[in-house]
Parts: structure tokens; C-alpha cells; sequence
């Protein structure tokens, strides 16, 4: 007798991957009627999701679903709980920016559901197509999200440029894919073994890009700051996080295939000539975009930058070196980005004014803001601190492990490199803070105080410094608690 | 409440009283209000009464315990624990510390209670209360802490708080001045006892866990060689010779005299200048086998004890020679323990304690009575005038010069006796050598002592001091309590050469037993017998009323000679008067290169041209690229494709 | 011999021929400018307005929505053809995908978009 076709395991696995697709439906058909509430809808998906999720953080054995082209294992629980935390953000910080605008539409949390149930299911696959199906199901609907907007007409500007660049780099993975099968006869990347190793290297490579212009790394980062800059600050704030997380995720789950020398990652990994292309590549994204950011006046720009600088460092946790891939070190980092960028933007989102339907989020209006709204300024010192990598936020202690992790499978010189960047960016991250505290006009400057931006910038504090500094209180989980998720989530990997 | 609940109390009773007199002042300076001055002061002596009367519970447990074994050990919680390190912060009072646990609550306490009556004119009160409860805090955490960790928050702490207190009136440039050279000398020692606290963690990181545990470090002091030792001993003495003010670094304690005098006799007295020596006696296991170490402590505390003496003589502000007096009998305490002789170098901690306090309280009165006036030539006939605050201050300025049977007739003679009789094994020479400098400093010490005893208390009132009078109970009573333990102190340390039991050094002698235990490198040689001992004694009463009666024949009977002599010999007077020009001399040899070096070279050049050139560099260089890059970055898609795909041609090519 | 060879080869033609085709044109062409050759080309008769105007949205939206759900049916063909050894479980499949394509019209129903006014 054949095994059973569906068991009840595999039904619990998939049912936050169902939830979110679903959740994407509802909310978009039911915004058809009543497109007040879609927020707490897609929220309420989101939660219900997340709670299904959190069980799947102590699987023993990943879960194979759907004929094994998807895996449900700690690891992608844990990249899915990221996500969904990104999520939440982005759907509670948006509805005073869509108000403002008189557009809050429930469309704009189907997509943003839409979108996550993508990445989700981009961090849980090996296979090939569906892969690139995950791919365009996060990306479609940022793409629309990003000209959300239409009022402004960088927004329209922005979609349009990442919609075409997208569409590009989209097509280079799917080419690269196409040459994987062609080389190795599968799409299973976990089974890809042999055949023509320049066949094998030159799709690896091509999907690599594919992911590299996801994550903005330069020189496929054209798109970023213009994206960043003219999409609706939530979503800038959401792909900012969200598709970092997708795409590191996504990609240490493929690089942890690349133990067999046969593999064609292992060629990207440790062939002659393409290992050295990695340790560049991280190099230019994090010097590049640290270098740029230096000259931003516009925060929001200078955030973009700072995202690419941070995609550099990231890079170095997948540089193998003499050692493996360093799961942990990019987990916890991701963690600590996801907060502290999405605090960041908040603080933004709360200070955006609009001129003329655009919105204006120059660093220099904001002289002396740190003295009359005084939680604004600190929790903005706290984002930006921990961006910086100061003690004692989880931005330090997550470049801490990265880079020491880095000198311990013998990158010292990267690592170097990746130290000084750090220093340079101390520059322009600390200069929104000097204007906020060590500058004063008496122009009088709007300030959103909607409640859920206030409640998303606290939580944002309190869990950068929680799991910044703070050891394990009673039952309340801290550092070591965090440490040891990213351990057994890592530790899912092959 | 048990002994080792007590001892926490100890400490934070006057961390409460800071606290509240602190928060009050934070609190009344927002709210624009005025604090009662009974209030803040009740508070801020609240706290070391209680602590006193503690600590003579604490000392009569001691006593009560078997002799070898008195110990009280309170583990409070664990502060650091780092890999192989561990540090623990726990109260332990052993002998030692129970002797300063009671000097410094007790005169502590005392120049508290005074301070109602000096203050209570000052706007400032209620913050000048919190400091001196900091104060007394930092203090009680440095005697009690049981690692050289603890010792060393404690020893930072009492150098904030004498920055703090010092500069207190710091509307007054140069008192604020005073307060910053008093805390940047010190940091220069604490550079040395930092290094040297440091290189005991490497030394015993080596075999095992690193520790600052003070009897961890005795009971594995084998685990140091020979030479680490003796840099370690270096190192800490660096730490004492900031902080005990011995040469070269004395130069803030005479400047510390910008504070409210009550805060000058806390210094001198109770607290801060003392932890040097009370912290080279801790150690005292480990300078017995550091030879050269003790050598050292050894001259430099003789050199310092004569030429602090010589500076005394001609100086006339009633506080300076007070305090040229203290780096003078620093001096000798820093003999004793150089020598080996950690008990007689406490016990002139301990009789200094005394007649210092009575001393700096007695002159706070007379420059309370003569509307702050400090020069001596301008005073005459006090003794009539205040009867109490002179007499108080004639036992004192006798205790001091040392006649018998006052308190520092036996803790000096007993230091100068075991230097005679000690021996250095690296340093040969330097037991007598000190001996000699400490007999020629006990001359000069009598002689500028009744110096300044005669010309402010006796003779004609001249100027403010004819209408001086005697001061209120808040100064007398501290006084006249403290002229007596002057007195009478010494009876506890009569050697037993003149029949007495000498229950001081037996007191602490289980502290330093380990002491001799070991090493014979350095050590009081019990050699020279009785008679050499007494003749000693009896050459130093000789040499005390030598002194007395010399400044007696210059200012009371001959006035006119000490003036003709600083006209016959102006260079030779200007010299002294001046201190021997060390402050210039250091200012040449340091400050002013240091000062030039920094403005000359680090600061046009280094930091100018080449500091601000890299950087401006930098912020060229990162705008050209940004410059670049913006003509890069030029929002056209269709150029955002064209580097997409000729990056990824370059990236393919070389992969490939 | 390598069987990509070929296809190589095309690859080379493919770029070779236009490039060397547009070189080859404005080399040997004559450039002489008129007024009339930078007007846009209009059936031959002299332009009337502005090519660049605004076409209706509806337009796209239409043929997008067509196209959406014209290749969404192709799907059907193929299922069709295997429809009995996929069995049960190919029908329950396919239900889902008609119902979420269906949920999909409803969608675009309710909000309007196929009404032309």
C-alpha cells in the first residue's frame, strides 16, 4: 500500500504557507465590499499565521510538502517568523500613511499578504520553479505597491523601474535555472549533481544574480535608491526588511546544498575564479553604499544607501572562507536589520510631511525635534545607534558575531574592510541624531502622532535593546534564547 | 543584626545620605526652593554615626574572635564574570580594616558634624553634604572591599569626589583649577596601579583563574616571578605615590587647600591621602618579597617626608604649611611600610588621623574667626582670643612635633626605629638613609610647627585678630574630642622597650604574619638591642624640643632673625619659599613640553595637516565618488539596465 | 565536436548581422536633413495632433484582463487530455484553481472593471 498522500504533520506545515495566500485572497475580494477595515483583516491572517508558525521553530525533521517542492523546517520558521514580524510591521505603520493620502484600501494589504506568502515560500524551497514562481509572487506585488502612490509620480516612476528591472533580473534567474536543467537534468537543486561544470557554473551564477538584484547588492543595486525613495515609506520600510530576509534566507538555504563538490553552487562557492567574486561583491556593496549615503540629506535616500551597505555586510556571513556558510551570524543579523530599519522608517514616517502630494523627509527640517518630541528623537538615536553597530543594541551585537564569525574562518582582511565601513558609517548615521538634539528652529514642524506609529517604534526599541543586551529574564526569552533559535534553525540546514 | 549585615550597612548608610542630600539638591535647584540647613546637615551626619557606632560593633566582634581568625566576610553579588575571570564584590573587615573602618567613620563623622557649623553660610550646603557622603562611601568601599578591584572603584571614587569637593566653590576659576589638577595628578598614579592590578590577572591568568582577590593573590603569590613582582610592587606604588601625594606627584595636595578647609582635614586626615599607604600595607605579602619594590617606597617616603618639611618653613598660609605637613608625615607612614613595618606605618596613619584632623579643624576655626583670612603674619595672640580652638591646637601641634607621651611621639619614633634597625636586600643603603632623612624632617617638622603655633597664637593680635573670638561648639567639640585622642592615642602603640605592650601591632599582627612568613628579603632585623632602642627614643624627645626651642629663639624671642636671614641668603629663602621651584620644574619638564608638543606639533600639524587633512580628504575624496556615482545614478532605466547586464557580462566572463 | 557549437554560432549571426547591417546603413547612407523627415510618420498625410496623447486606461485593462483569463483556460486543454490518470486528485486540483480564478472574476466584477462607462 502506497504511503498516505497527505499526512496530519504535513497539513499543520502548510497551513501558515495557506494562510497567507488565503489571507491574500479574503482581504482583497472582501476589500471589493468594505475596504475599511483591510488592515485588521490582513493583521488578523498575519497573527493567525504566525501563531501556526511558531510550533514549526522545535520541528525535528523538516516536513516535505507538496511532493517535497516545498520544506517546512526550523530554518524557514524562522525566516517565515521574521517575515511575518516584517509584515506586521508594515500593517501597522501603514494605515495613518494611507489615510493621509485618503487611499486606505484593503487591495494594499492583499498585496502586501500576497508579497509575504511569496517570501515565505521563497525561504522554504530547492526547487527551481518554484523558486522562481515564490520569486514573482513577492515581487509582483511590490512592484504594484511600490507605485501605490499615485498622487506622487516618483512613486509611478519608481514601480516602473523596478517592475523593469525586476522583470530583467527575473529573467536572468530563470535563465540561469534553465541552464541548471540543462546541465544537471533536475530542478531540484538539492539532487543537482554533475554535468557540464561551465553549463553548471554559469546558471549558478545567473540565479545567484537573480538574488543579488533582489538584495541590491552593487553593482545590481541601480534600482534601490530610487525605489526606495519614491515608493510609499511602509512599503519602503517593508521591502527594505522583508526581501532581505527572503533573499539571504533563500540563498543560505541553497548554499547549504553546496556541500557535494559536485553541486553547481559549490562551484560559485569554492571554484578558482568564482570565489573570489563573492568577497568583492561584498566589498563594493558595503563601501558603495556607505560612501553614497555619506552625502544623502534626504533620510529616507540615506536609509536606502544604508540598506545596501548593510546587504555588503550580510554578504560576508555567505562567503564560506575556510569554513561553511555562516547561518548563525546572518540570522541573528537579520533579526537586528529587520528591527532596527523598520523602527528607523517609522520614526521617518511619523516626521514625513507632504509638499504638493509629494513627501518631504530632508534631515535638516527637523532641528530640535529631539527636544520637543522627545521619544521620537530617542528612539530614532536608539535605530540609528544600533544601524551605527554601538553597543548596547542588537546592531552591535549582531555585527559582533558576523564579523568575528568572518576572522574565525580566516577573512580578516574583508572583515577589516567591513570595520572601517562601519566607522564611516558612524558619520551619517549620528548626523540625523546631531540635528535632532544639537540644532533648534523655531519653525514649527508636523508630526504624525498616530498611536500604532508610537506603538511600532517602542516595540521596535524595546526589542532591539531586549535582544540586544539582555540575558534570559525568568521566562521571558533574551539574547541567549535568541541565540539558540538561530542555533537550531541554522542547525535545520544540511 | 549580624556583624556581616552591619558591615553592608557600614557602606551604605552614607550612600544613603548622599543620595538624599543629592536627590534634595537636584530637587530644590529645579524647583528654585531652599533647603533648611539643619535638614541636609542632620541628614549627612546621620549616616556616619550610624556607620561609626557600626563599625565599633564590628571591631568588638573582631575582638571577640579567635586571634588569626578575625574575619567578617560579607559576599554581596557577583559583578564580572568573564571567561576566566571572576569578580565578586564582597565587604571583609579584618583588623586592618576594621583600625580605618573606625578612623574613617569616626573622624569622618567628626569633620561632618563641623561642617554644620563651617557651612552654614554656604548657598551650596545641601550638595556640599551629598559629596562628603560620597565621599566617606567611595572611602569605606576601598578599606572594605576584599579584591584590589573593589579597592580600585573605591579609589577612583574618593578621586571624583576630591575633584568635586576641591573645586566646590568652582565660580572661583583657580579653585576649579585646583580641583582638576588634584584629579589629572592622580589619574597619572592611577595609570600605575591600573597596570599593575592588570598585569597580576596575566600573571595568574597563567596558571590558572585570574583573580584580584587579595588572599587569593597572597595564597598564590608563588606563581609570580621574581621580577614580575617587583614591577607589580612599582606599579601599585605608582597608584600610592598619586594619591598619597609622595614626590613627584604631591603637587595637587597643597593646591587642595582651594575647598572648604573641613574638606581639607577630610583629605588629610580620614580619608583619600591614606589610601596609598593602607593599600601598600594590604599588600604587604607582596612587597616582603619584592626587596627593590620596598626599597623604593622606602626612599622616596624619606625623601618626601625632609622635603616636604623644608617647603613647611616658609610658608605662611596657615593651610599650606598644614598640608606641607601632611605630604611631610605621608612621608613617614610610606618609611614604615617601606620598611617592612606595615603596623607602626598604620599607626601613624591612625595617631596622624587624630592631631591632622584637630589640626585642619583648629585652622578652619581660626580662618572661620578671622572672616578667611589664611596668613599667619597677619594673626597673633589667638590664644587668648579663642582659648579653646588654641589649646586644642597646641596638643596637636605637640603630637605632631612629637613629644612624649603624645600619639605621635611613639608612631614616629616607632617608624624611625624600624627603619634604623631594617634591612633592604636590594637596596642596602636605604633603611638608614631613611632613618637619617626622617630624624633631620622630625626637626625641621617641630621647628615649622611651633613656627606657625607662635606666630598665629601668640604674641600681638595684629590685624582681623583682635576682634577674633572663640568659635561656636560646632567646631570646639570636634576639637577638643580630637586634641584628646591626640593625646592620648599613643597609648596604644607603647613599645615595649618602655614597659608598654605595644596592643596596636598585636591587634594587627595576624593581618601581616603571613608577612614574615616567608622571605627574609626585607624586614625588621631585631638586631641593636634595648639600649640602642632607647637611646633613640631619647635622641628624638632631644631633637623635638631642638626644633621647639629654635622657632621659639626665631619668632618669639628674635623676631627680627628670620628676616635678616632671608636677606642674607635671598636666593636660598626665595628657593624654599617657592618649594623649590618642583611645580615649575615639573611644569617645565612636563607640561610645557606636553602643552608645546600638543600645540606645536599634534595640534598644527598632526591634527591640523594631517588628522583634518585625511579626513577632509576623505570627505573630498567620498564626495568625488559620490559625484561620480550621482552621474551614474541618473534615474534613467534604461542606464540602470545597461550597468545590470555589463556587470553581469564582466561578472560571467571572470567566473567562467 | 561540442553539440553547443551551433547553436553558438546563431548566437554570433544574431548579433553580427544587425550590427553590421546598421553600420553598414549609416556608412553608406546619405544624411541630408529636411523638416518633413523629422515629422513622424503618419499614413503620408501631414500630422494632425500630437502623437504622444493619452489612449483610455480602459483599453489596457480590458485586453490585460483577457489575456489574464484567456491563458488561466489554456490550462484546461492539457488537463483535459490527462483528465482520467490524474484522477480524483487532479479534479480537486483543478476545482481549486477554477475557484480561485473564479474568485478572481468576482473580484474584478464588484470593482468595476469591466464596466466600460
Amino acid at each position: 500500500m502506497n504511503p498516505p498522500l497527505v499526512t496530519g504533520d504535513m497539513l499543520r506545515a502548510a497551513i501558515p504557507f495557506i494562510l497567507l495566500a488565503a489571507g491574500g485572497t479574503v482581504v482583497s475580494l472582501a476589500g471589493a465590499w468594505r475596504s475599511k477595515r483591510g488592515a485588521l483583516f490582513a493583521a488578523l491572517f498575519l497573527v493567525l499565521a504566525f501563531w501556526k508558525l511558531f510550533p514549526l521553530l522545535d520541528l525535528e525533521k523538516g516536513i516535505e510538502l507538496w511532493d517535497g517542492a516545498v520544506v517546512a523546517d526550523r530554518m524557514s520558521a524562522f525566516l517565515g517568523g521574521m517575515l511575518l514580524l516584517s509584515g506586521l510591521f508594515a500593517l501597522i505603520v501603514s494605515p495613518p500613511v494611507l489615510r493621509r493620502e485618503g487611499r486606505n484600501r484593503a487591495e494594499y494589504y492583499g498585496l502586501i499578504l500576497f508579497s509575504l506568502s511569496g517570501m515565505v515560500l521563497f525561504v522554504s524551497t530547492t526547487n527551481l520553479l518554484v523558486l522562481f514562481l515564490a520569486l514573482e509572487l513577492m515581487s509582483i506585488p511590490l512592484y504594484v505597491l511600490s507605485g501605490y502612490n499615485r498622487g506622487d509620480d516618483r512613486s509611478g516612476e519608481a514601480a516602473l523601474k523596478y517592475f523593469l528591472l525586476g522583470s530583467f533580473s527575473s529573467a536572468i534567474l530563470l535563465y540561469g535555472a534553465a541552464l541548471l536543467f540543462g546541465a544537471t537534468g533536475t530542478i531540484n537543486m538539492a539532487a543537482m549533481t554533475g554535468g557540464d561544470p561551465l553549463l553548471a557554473t554559469a546558471g549558478a551564477f545567473l540565479v545567484l544574480t537573480g538574488f543579488l538584484f533582489k538584495m541590491a547588492a552593487v553593482p545590481f543595486h541601480m534600482w534601490a535608491p530610487d525605489v526606495y525613495d519614491g515608493a510609499p515609506t511602509p512599503i519602503t520600510s517593508f521591502m527594505a526588511t522583508s526581501v532581505k530576509i527572503a533573499t539571504f534566507g533563500a540563498l543560505l538555504r541553497i548554499f547549504s546544498l553546496a556541500g557535494g563538490a559536485a553541486n553547481p553552487f559549490a562551484h560559485i562557492l569554492t571554484g578558482e575564479n568564482a570565489a573570489k567574486i563573492l568577497p568583492w561583491l561584498a566589498v563594493m556593496t558595503m563601501t558603495l553604499g556607505n560612501v553614497c549615503a555619506l552625502t544623502q540629506t534626504n533620510i529616507k535616500r540615506m536609509l536606502a544607501y544604508s540598506s545596501i551597505a548593510h546587504a555588503g555586510y550580510l554578504l560576508l556571513g555567505l562567503i564560506p572562507g575556510s569554513g561553511a556558510v555562516d547561518a548563525k551570524g546572518i540570522l541573528y543579523y537579520l533579526f537586528a536589520y529587520l528591527l532596527m530599519t523598520t523602527g528607523a522608517f517609522t520614526v521617518v514616517i511619523a516626521l514625513s510631511t507632504r509638499d504638493k502630494g509629494r513627501e518631504v523627509t530632508g534631515v535638516e527640517r527637523y532641528a530640535g525635534i529631539g527636544f520637543r518630541r522627545p521619544f521620537l528623537g530617542i528612539a530614532m538615536a536608539v535605530f540609528l545607534f544600533s544601524l551605527a553597530g554601538i553597543p548596547p543594541t542588537a546592531g552591535f551585537f549582531g555585527k559582533y558575531l558576523l564579523f568575528s564569525g568572518a576572522v574565525h574562518r580566516g577573512l580578516t582582511p574583508l572583515v577589516v574592510v567591513a570595520v572601517l565601513n562601519s566607522a564611516l558609517s558612524v558619520y551619517y548615521y549620528l548626523r540625523p541624531v546631531v540635528v535632532f538634539y544639537m540644532r533648534d528652529t523655531d519653525t514649527p514642524v508636523r508630526v504624525d502622532d498616530a498611536l500604532s506609529l508610537r506603538v511600532a517604534s517602542l516595540a521596535a526599541v524595546v526589542l532591539l535593546i531586549w535582544f540586544g543586551c539582555l540575558p534570559n529574564i525568568g521566562s521571558l526569552p533574551g539574547v541567549p534564547a535568541l541565540l539558540h533559535w538561530v542555533g537550531s534553525a541554522a542547525a535545520a540546514l544540511p | 543584626m549580624t556583624v556581616e549585615t552591619s558591615l553592608l550597612w557600614i557602606v551604605l548608610l552614607p550612600l544613603l545620605g548622599a543620595a538624599v542630600n543629592g536627590i534634595t539638591a537636584a530637587a530644590a535647584a529645579r524647583w528654585g526652593k531652599k533647603v533648611p540647613h539643619g535638614f541636609s546637615g542632620a541628614v549627612a551626619v546621620a549616616g556616619p554615626t550610624l556607620a561609626f557606632l557600626l563599625a565599633v560593633g564590628v571591631f568588638r566582634a573582631l575582638q571577640g574572635m579567635e586571634e588569626g581568625h578575625a574575619l567578617v566576610v560579607n559576599e554581596l553579588f557577583r559583578w564580572i564574570d568573564a571567561g576566566r575571570f571572576r569578580a565578586d564584590v564582597t565587604l571583609l573587615a579584618d583588623p586592618l580594616s576594621a583600625v580605618m573602618l573606625l578612623v574613617v567613620t569616626g573622624i569622618g563623622g567628626l569633620i561632618h558634624y563641623y561642617s554644620i557649623g563651617y557651612m552654614s553660610h554656604d548657598e551650596g550646603h545641601t550638595r556640599y553634604f551629598a559629596y562628603l557622603n560620597l565621599f566617606l562611601f567611595f572611602m569605606l568601599m576601598l578599606i572594605l572591599g576584599d579584591s584590589l578591584l573593589t579597592l580600585f572603584v573605591g579609589w577612583e571614587g574618593v578621586g571624583l569626589c576630591s575633584y568635586l569637593l576641591i573645586g566646590f566653590w568652582f565660580e572661583d576659576t583657580e579653585k576649579a583649577q585646583a580641583g582638576m589638577k588634584a584629579f589629572v595628578v592622580n589619574r597619572i598614579g592611577d595609570f600605575g596601579l591600573l597596570l599593575g592590578m592588570l598585569l597580576i590577572i596575566t600573571t595568574l591568568s597563567a596558571g590558572g583563574e585570574g583573580t584580584l582577590v587579595v588572599r587569593e593573590i597572597a595564597h598564590r603569590l608563588g606563581e609570580f616571578p621574581p621580577g614580575v613582582l617587583e614591577a607589580v610592587g612599582l606599579l601599585l606604588f605608582a597608584g600610592a605615590v598619586g594619591k598619597s601625594a609622595q614626590i613627584p606627584l604631591y603637587i595637587w595636595l597643597p593646591d587642595a587647600m582651594a575647598g572648604p578647609t573641613p574638606v581639607s582635614a577630610l583629605i588629610h586626615a580620614a580619608t583619600m591621602v591614606t589610601a596609598g599607604v593602607y593599600m601598600i600595607a594590604r599588600m604587604g605579602f607582596l612587597y616582603d618579597h619584592a626587596p627593590l619594590a620596598s626599597g623604593v617606597v622606602l626612599v622616596v617616603g624619606a625623601a618626601t617626608a625632609l622635603f616636604a618639611a623644608i617647603i613647611g618653613i616658609a610658608q605662611n598660609d596657615i593651610k599650606k604649611v598644614l598640608a606641607y605637613s601632611t605630604v611631610s608625615q605621608l612621608g613617614y607612614m610610606m618609611i614604615g611600610v617601606g620598611v617592612g613595618a606595615y603596623a607602626a606605618g598604620i599607626f601613624h596613619v591612625f595617631t596622624h588621623a587624630f592631631f591632622k584632623a584637630c589640626l585642619f579643624l583648629g585652622a578652619g576655626s581660626v580662618i572661620h574667626a578671622m572672616h578667611h583670612e589664611q596668613d599667619i603674619r597677619k594673626m597673633g595672640g589667638l590664644l587668648k582670643k579663642m582659648p579653646l580652638t588654641g589649646w586644642t591646637f597646641l596638643v596637636a601641634t605637640l603630637a605632631i612635633a612629637g613629644f612624649p607621651p603624645l600619639s605621635g611621639f611613639f608612631s614616629k619614633d616607632e617608624i624611625l626605629w624600624k627603619a634604623f634597625s631594617g634591612e633592604n636586600a636590594a637596596l642596602p643603603w636605604a633603611p638608614r638613609f631613611a632613618w637619617l632623612l626622617g630624624t633631620i624632617a622630625a626637626l625641621l617638622t617641630a621647628f615649622y610647627m611651633f613656627r606657625l603655633f607662635f606666630t598665629a597664637f601668640l604674641g600681638k593680635p595684629r590685624g582681623k585678630a583682635v576682634e577674633a573670638h572663640e568659635s561656636s561648639p560646632f567646631f570646639t567639640v570636634p576639637l577638643v574630642i580630637l586634641a584628646l585622642g591626640a593625646a592620648l592615642t599613643g597609648f596604644l602603640g607603647v613599645p615595649s622597650v618602655v614597659g608598654g605592650s605595644n596592643r596596636f601591632e598585636h591587634w594587627l599582627a595576624p593581618v601581616f604574619e603571613t608577612s614574615h612568613g616567608g622571605g627574609e628579603a626585607i624586614g625588621a632585623a631585631h638586631a641593636g638591642g634595648h639600649g640602642v632602642e632607647i637611646g633613640l627614643m631619647a635622641g628624638a624627645v632631644v631633637i623635638a624640643l631642638l626644633g621647639t626651642l629654635l622657632a621659639y629663639f626665631l619668632y618669639v624671642k628674635r623676631k627680627e632673625v628670620p628676616g635678616r636671614i632671608a636677606e642674607r641668603h635671598p636666593a636660598l629663602y626665595t628657593l624654599v619659599r617657592d618649594k623649590f621651584y618642583v611645580y615649575e620644574a615639573v611644569f617645565a619638564a612636563v607640561i610645557y613640553p606636553v602643552v608645546s608638543l600638543s600645540r606645536r606639533l599634534l595640534w598644527r600639524i598632526v591634527d591640523v595637516r594631517i588628522v583634518d587633512g585625511i579626513v577632509n580628504l576623505a570627505g573630498h575624496l567620498s564626495r568625488g565618488v559620490s559625484y561620480t556615482l550621482r552621474f551614474v545614478q541618473t534615474g534613467q532605466v534604461q542606464t540602470y539596465a545597461f550597468i545590470l547586464f555589463t556587470a553581469l557580462g564582466i561578472f560571467l566572463w571572470k567566473v567562467l | 565536436m561540442n553539440p553547443y557549437i551551433p547553436l553558438l554560432a546563431v548566437v554570433a549571426v544574431a548579433f553580427i548581422l544587425p550590427v553590421v547591417l546598421l553600420a553598414m546603413s549609416s556608412m553608406l547612407g546619405p544624411k541630408r536633413d529636411e523638416a518633413a523627415k523629422g515629422d513622424p510618420y503618419e499614413c503620408g498625410v501631414p500630422q494632425l495632433t500630437p502623437p504622444r496623447d493619452h489612449f483610455p486606461v480602459k483599453y489596457y485593462l480590458v485586453a490585460v484582463l483577457f489575456l489574464l483569463f484567456d491563458v488561466e483556460a489554456v490550462f484546461l486543454y492539457p488537463w483535459a487530455v490527462v483528465y482520467r490518470r490524474l484522477g480524483i486528485l487532479g479534479l480537486v486540483e483543478m476545482a481549486v484553481f477554477l475557484t480561485v480564478l473564479f474568485l478572481g472574476l468576482v473580484y474584478v466584477w464588484k470593482r468595476g472593471a469591466l464596466e466600460w462607462d
